[in-house]
């Protein structure tokens, strides 16, 4: 009997650090102008202003581009703009790791009783909360994309984005957990988001319904290995299925890829967060 | 009146810069989203009049009147009451290309040429693609005449429909199949009894029975008809969708 | 000692890779006192103190808070302490109760008690004003008013204080004492405190002095202060020479500084009669003062020359 109550007594504290450090989390994104700031002139600067820009340039008539992708280049780029509001919050919210340890709070989370995997999980939903409530403010622009809003595709687009969420807040908890300054942070998650970013046929389709050959016509070697090696392109992919009904990569191997990149950041961050 | 003020100030205070900004913010984007992306529905209005690519003839969705310009059917009724909406006159550019071949991009026709397509496009994966659709009703298969008699022919000047599922379905009636092209000479086909029946789509089926009898086809779905506009052009394409009813 | 010991510590020993931060120390604290840990840098206080806040594993002895071993039950041990440590840890985004009110699920305090418990801390050290407020419009002397209340926030049997009011004004450091007074008298949670500020441990229970990772003498403050003897002559002599020579008539205790030499005499009186009676050499006097020895002198006695017949009480 004790054992039972020692367990649910266990778990109920676990539940409430991960809260609590939850909360911390949101509450002082929610007080960051700047990360504010950037979470609305994102989706503003790159689906109004870049995608329509662009637009004019990729399929208007009956055969203007080489690519039969059937969707107008705002379309096409506005799931892509999901996913870029998706991995800067992530991975900037893993700052606060570092925040905390320059600035001493660190002392008081991990002096206190509550069992280090909590701090963990609690940082974990914190970044992907966050993010996805960027990521979810991209969708206010679906209209203007002319892309149809429904129930059903919003729903399905929900999954993609939290594997990409949760991703990216590992990947930036296991950077933070290995670097001791902001700065280095800062470099290094910007060299890291925007290649992963652009090299994810986001802004500019690899049709993988080419062949290598075909491919190579128009791209060099290199870069179709990158897009394809990139998990973030199967991400934006399936996003991309959700939300237009249009897909690039085989489901099966976009689902692995997107699993097997959510499951292995998290397992190492878990294993750098224990120092 | 001092205690509204206060009432707003300790909202304020409570919401927070942030809180204000985030605010700003979905008003932002609720603003930007209704900014148009071009300006293809302000050309129309500016011109005067809005441009429409139709097949040369396509009866009765599609009747050239002789003489002059201007169509006649019931797609062509339908562009007048769009057009009168938008308070601009009709511009019809036949496209003398229109179904020679089974690729639209050897049609000839150019988005320069017009800001709205229409002529018995059905919606499908292809025209789905390649234009942006308005759907406006929705069809039965229907065969003109009497089936078994003789051969039956499929006349299916549609752009969109799939041929080879209504052969498929023709010859598993048993029957034997014969592709007619061109409307006149369908319905003179039936009316000389070169058919027996014609395998086509609700309205231009009725408009070759005649006096004929018409049936639906069970075994093969309704399909859709929409007008189209070219892809980008999202504000003629919100403006025809408002004032077309969907089926 | 008493026998309600709400620290144990019995040989406890660390190293860091070649260095010998602690070497061997022990003693106990008895529940509810005030007991102040005196040593200079690098002797070996902070180590004690994260050792016993479970935040190092100690290379060799035994630490028990509260009846729990550290090894064995670090968690229990942790919810047994309210910490104060030298450099803040409050986060300056959320506001003093957000602060607050996460402490208290960190540290496991029932949803129904946590904000009671908030308000009653912020009562405690007064800042019930700024609940609502962000931790950066605080002053620093209020943000470790914080901390203290904070700490005492999940009811804690014992508080550490690590360098509790450096850095901070003697107004605040004067109310930051109250407010430890008042939490040891009223509320009966035993303190520890380290400091290098030996004027704060004047008012403590118990001093324990620790230096080179020892422990160097243990008692309560007025027998520190005794074990010195007699009483302190502070001479201000701007001569050189004469200073010269006063050192040489008592040799071993005197001690210079700039142009003040102070003198131990077990008999003050004597001495002064001596000087007084020449007077050429009272002349030279510019001022003079007697004190009781402080523990600063009992601080500098014992680190800063060898221990000779002075009997330090070494714990139990």
């Amino acid at each position: 009997m004790t054992a039972l109550k020692a367990i649910l007594s266990y778990m109920h504290d676990f539940a409430a650090t991960t809260h609590a450090v939850w909360l911390r989390e949101v509450l002082r994104m929610l007080r960051d102008s700047g990360q504010i700031v950037g979470a609305f002139s994102r989706p503003v600067l790159w689906v109004m202003i870049f995608g329509i820009g662009l637009t004019p340039y990729f399929r208007t008539g009956l055969r203007e581009t080489t690519f039969m992708v059937p969707f107008t280049y705002i379309q096409f780029i506005l799931p892509a703009v999901v996913v870029l509001n998706l991995m800067y919050p992530a991975i900037q919210s893993a700052v606060s790791l570092i925040w905390d340890r320059e600035f001493g709070f660190s002392r008081e989370v991990f002096a206190s009783p509550t069992p280090r995997s909590a701090i963990f999980l609690g940082k974990l939903a914190g970044g992907t909360t966050i993010a996805m409530a960027q990521g979810l403010l991209v969708m206010i622009l679906l209209p203007a994309a002319n892309v149809p809003v429904s129930y059903t595709s919003l729903f399905a687009a929900l999954l993609p984005m939290v594997a990409v969420a949760l991703a990216f807040t590992a990947i930036g908890l296991l950077l933070a957990s290995r670097m001791s300054s902001f700065q280095g942070f800062g470099v290094f998650a910007n060299t890291l988001i925007l290649p992963a970013f652009f090299l994810a046929s986001s802004i500019f389709p690899l049709d993988p319904s080419l062949s290598m050959e075909q491919a190579l016509q128009s791209f060099p070697a290199w870069l179709v290995f990158l897009v394809h090696a990139n998990p973030v392109t199967y991400a934006i992919d399936e996003l991309r299925w959700a939300m237009l009904g249009y897909r690039q990569f085989d489901p099966v191997t976009a689902r692995a890829v997107l699993s097997a990149f959510v499951v292995i950041p998290i397992a190492l961050a878990y294993h750098a967060f224990r120092r | 009146m001092r205690s509204a003020a206060e009432r707003v100030q300790r909202l304020f205070r409570r919401i927070g810069r942030s809180g204000l900004l985030i605010i700003a913010g979905i008003i932002m984007l609720l603003v930007v989203r209704e900014l148009p992306p071009e300006s293809s529905l302000a050309q129309v209005r500016e011109g005067g009049a809005l441009t429409v690519c139709v097949p040369p003839s396509l009866p009765p969705l599609l009747t050239p009147r002789s003489g002059s310009d201007q169509y006649q059917g019931s797609e062509a009724e339908l562009v007048r009451s769009i057009a009168v909406e938008i308070d601009v006159s009709v511009q019809w550019n036949p496209q003398p290309g229109w179904g020679d071949t089974i690729d639209p991009s050897d049609w000839g026709m150019r988005p320069s040429a017009c800001q709205l397509v229409v002529g018995g496009i059905v919606a499908s994966e292809e025209t789905r693609t390649l234009m942006e659709l308005v759907p406006y009703r929705t069809a039965e298969w229907g065969i003109a005449g009497d089936p078994g008699a003789g051969p039956t022919g499929l006349y299916l000047p549609f752009w969109g429909i799939d041929r080879g599922q209504a052969a498929r379905w023709i010859r598993d009636q048993g029957y034997e199949q014969r592709f007619l092209f061109g409307a006149k000479e369908a319905r003179d086909a039936l009316q000389r009894g070169e058919v027996s029946a014609i395998l086509s789509l609700g309205p231009v089926a009725r408009w070759l029975a005649g006096d004929r009898q018409v049936n639906t086809v069970q075994g093969l779905s309704a399909e859709t008809l929409a007008f189209a506009t070219w892809k980008g052009r999202t504000t003629i394409n919100r403006e025809v969708r408002r004032i077309v009813p969907s089926p | 000692m008493d026998s309600a010991a709400v620290i144990e510590v019995s040989d406890l020993r660390h190293s860091y890779s070649s260095v010998e931060a602690l070497r061997g120390v022990s003693f106990s604290v008895p529940k509810g006192s005030f007991f102040a840990l005196l040593g200079p840098n690098g002797a070996g206080k902070t180590t004690l103190v994260h050792a016993l806040c479970t935040l190092l594993r100690p290379s060799g002895g035994n630490v028990s808070v509260a009846g729990l071993d550290v090894r064995r039950a670090p968690r229990a041990v942790r919810r047994s302490l309210g910490l104060v440590f030298q450099e803040a840890s409050l986060d300056d985004r959320l506001t003093v109760f957000e602060n607050l009110i996460f402490h208290a699920r960190i540290y496991q305090v029932p949803r129904r008690d946590r904000r009671r418990r908030a308000w009653e801390v912020l009562a405690l050290v007064e800042l019930e004003q700024w609940a609502n407020a962000p931790v950066s419009d605080l002053s620093r002397g209020m943000k470790r008013r914080l901390e203290i209340g904070r700490a005492m926030l999940h009811e804690p049997t014992l508080v550490v204080l690590d360098e509790p009011t450096t850095g901070l004004d003697v107004q605040s450091r004067r109310r930051i004492w109250e407010y430890l007074e008042r939490l040891q008298k009223d509320h009966g949670v035993t303190l520890l405190l380290t400091t290098h500020q030996i004027s704060e441990a004047e008012g403590a229970d118990w001093v324990a002095i620790i230096d080179q990772g020892r422990l160097q003498a243990l008692d309560h403050p007025a027998k520190l202060r005794q074990g010195i003897g007699g009483k302190l002559i502070n001479l201000q002599i701007g001569d050189d020479a004469f200073r010269q020579a006063l050192s040489n008539r008592f040799p071993g205790k005197c001690k210079q500084r700039d142009s003040v030499i102070q003198i131990e005499a077990e008999d003050p009186e004597a001495l002064l009669r001596e000087l007084v009676a020449d007077e050429q050499q009272w002349r030279m006097v510019d001022s003079l003062e007697v004190v009781d020895p402080s523990l600063e002198d009992v601080f500098i006695n014992l680190t800063g020359r060898e221990l000779r017949d002075r009997t330090a009480n070494l714990s139990r």
